[in-house]
């Protein structure tokens, strides 16, 4: 076997014990034999560091993929926007991921937080104001004068608690006076006074809101807790879906109040997904959203009240989606989500459109229903509201 | 459970073609991902010409696409992709004839005398276009396409010994053209 034969076989890595003490011997003797396979090693170093220097230029990989009607994603290694956020994803999911976890999970204890500490006859975040009275001043008068209507505050940012009986404050108790005991006739009867001012003063807020006595009831005050449950958010990296969103809502009840508006972000929300099949993912989302809220009670005098309230509410919720049906880059699916907050439980049900517009950004739109139940005098109350959700998604 | 497309194998990649649009994509994409780099090696080295390489590359991935048959029981990607590209080429030049004179690749070495690393990685280039074509495509298939004999064999419709003694009659033929500036490429390292 000549030199150029023993050199190309060790470098293939295919010398025999023979061959192998043959080429030592050579390497350490001869020095032709050392200069040819210095020659060699030359040539393979720089065949290696070509064949490694080689990729296909962005506009083919662009050209493959547009003539299949393909979006080139990552695969592309050219400047686009798509492609450099992409990018910048991938280099920092994990932190984004790690941050969204550790919000989730504040807020989780945040909200866990405050259920344990609603205590209705103790409930010290909503304080009554001296300065309430000239506020709601503009009762009702002629033959609605028999309505008391009742304003409750909060301090700010905490939404009016529909458990707060002992906040609720009589701003005209002169013209209280028992109505009927017949709460259905009452309610039929009578014309909601709505309070539209919202007024700030020493940085507590004035939430419009109304109550109106229906009746003399002698039965004690007596509100429970609800407590939570919230939904695991799976930490898997894997096949998680980033989203950001909002809503537009209606209240399936006819509202007499106006909502809360003072949060920012209010309507929006961000969510995380986890596919665990081809056509399943687990849902998962923490939103601010507003509930209309109507529902009876007992004053701390006993007598019987309706309230009427739009509040805003931080919501965590998971479930799970399904994805019906892949049209091209639309992917259409439903969804069933349970979830809730201090005040009660909430679940939802969610028709949708995911629009890909490429292989990791979504569009998502969808019509979405949710039903909020909370309880006051341990009687549990109902609201309704239906909307358009939308917003995009990133999956990572 | 979800699994990433970077973990399927060739054979399921293949079939996810066939299914619907959004899989079809992903999969076409890791295929890509996988043998893009490897293909466009093998079309510019074979042809030495970047802007046909990239026509044949193209025409490649697309041929691919459309004739791939997931329930061929030896279903090897790169390889498929390979003799779609090796046609391509092996058209072109069969069609076109367009032999690179020697003294033209001689020039360019010789331009290339005292410059940059970079251009020394030229070298190879210049050299490879010198071989013929038996010499030059086993030597990528080995060195740029990273196949093993028996695949070389098998594409070339060659025995496995015969593809690597081509392979070292190839690297053999490379170490003779570029003796003299062999110096220059150690130095430059």
């Amino acid at each position: 076997m000549d030199h150029n034969e023993i050199i190309n076989e060790f470098l293939d890595g295919n010398l025999n014990p023979e061959l192998e003490n043959e080429f030592i011997a050579q390497l350490t003797t001869s020095e032709d034999f050392r200069s040819e396979f210095k020659k060699y090693l030359a040539i393979e170093k720089s065949l290696r560091t070509d064949a490694q220097g080689i990729t296909p230029t962005a506009k083919s990989t662009m050209a493959v993929f547009s003539s299949l009607g393909f979006n080139p994603h990552g695969s592309i290694a050219g400047s686009t926007i798509t492609y450099a956020i992409a990018q910048l994803f991938s280099k920092y999911s994990q932190g984004i991921i790690g941050g969204i976890i550790a919000s989730a999970l504040t807020a989780l204890i945040f909200l866990l937080q405050f259920s344990n500490t609603t205590d209705l006859n103790n409930s010290n975040t909503l304080t009554a104001s001296k300065d309430v009275k000239s506020n709601v001043s503009h009762l009702t008068d002629g033959e609605k004068s028999e309505e008391l209507t009742q304003s409750r505050e909060i301090e700010q940012p905490q939404p009016l608690k529909s458990t707060s009986i002992s906040s609720i404050i009589h701003t005209t108790n002169d013209s209280k006076k028992i109505l009927s005991s017949d709460t259905a006739e009452l309610i039929q009867n009578v014309d909601y006074y709505i309070n539209e001012n919202y007024i700030q003063s020493n940085q507590v807020l004035y939430l419009p809101a109304k109550v109106i006595h229906i009746g003399k009831d002698t039965s004690p005050i007596n509100v429970s807790i609800t407590q939570n449950e919230f939904v695991t958010i799976d930490k898997d990296k894997i096949g998680l879906s980033f989203q950001l969103f909002g809503n537009n809502y209606v209240s399936l009840q006819k509202s007499d109040v106006q909502f809360y508006s003072r949060p920012r972000f209010s309507n929006s929300g961000i969510g995380l997904s986890y596919k665990i099949a081809d056509d399943f993912e687990l849902i998962s989302d923490f939103r601010q959203e507003y509930f209309y809220q109507r529902f009876e009670g007992y004053d701390s005098e006993g007598y019987k009240v309706l309230y009427s309230q739009y509040p805003n509410f931080y919501t965590l919720s998971g479930g799970i989606k399904w994805n019906v049906m892949k049209i091209d880059c639309l992917n259409l699916n439903v969804g069933l989500s349970i979830g809730g907050n201090q005040y009660g439980m909430i679940s939802r049900g969610l028709a949708g459109i995911d629009w890909y517009i490429s292989d990791d950004y979504k569009i998502i739109i969808g019509l979405e229903s949710s039903i909020f139940r909370y309880l006051h005098d341990n009687n549990p109350f109902y609201s309704y509201k239906i909307g358009l959700m939308y917003g995009i998604g990133f999956d990572l | 459970m979800h699994k990433k497309f970077s973990t399927y194998s060739d054979k399921e990649l293949a079939e996810l073609l066939k299914s619907d649009r959004i899989k079809s994509e992903k999969a076409f994409t890791e295929i890509y991902d996988r043998y893009s780099q490897k293909i466009f090696a093998y079309c510019l080295r074979v042809l030495g010409n970047k802007e046909l390489a990239e026509d044949i590359f193209q025409e490649t991935f697309l041929r691919f696409f459309q004739h791939i048959d997931p329930t061929h029981e030896k279903l090897n990607i790169q390889r498929f992709l390979i003799r779609i590209a090796r046609n391509l080429c092996l058209n072109y030049k069969r069609n076109s004839k367009i032999n690179i004179p020697i003294e033209e690749i001689d020039n360019l070495i010789e331009q290339d005398r005292n410059t940059d690393e970079k251009e020394y990685q030229d070298l190879i280039k210049y050299a490879i276009e010198l071989l013929e074509l038996e010499y030059k495509e086993p030597l990528v298939l080995r060195v740029y396409n990273e196949i093993s004999y028996d695949e070389i064999a098998e594409i070339l419709n060659i025995t496995p010994g015969n593809a690597r003694i081509r392979v070292h009659r190839a690297k053999e033929k490379l170490k003779d053209i570029l003796s003299p500036y062999i110096k220059d490429l150690e130095n430059n390292r």
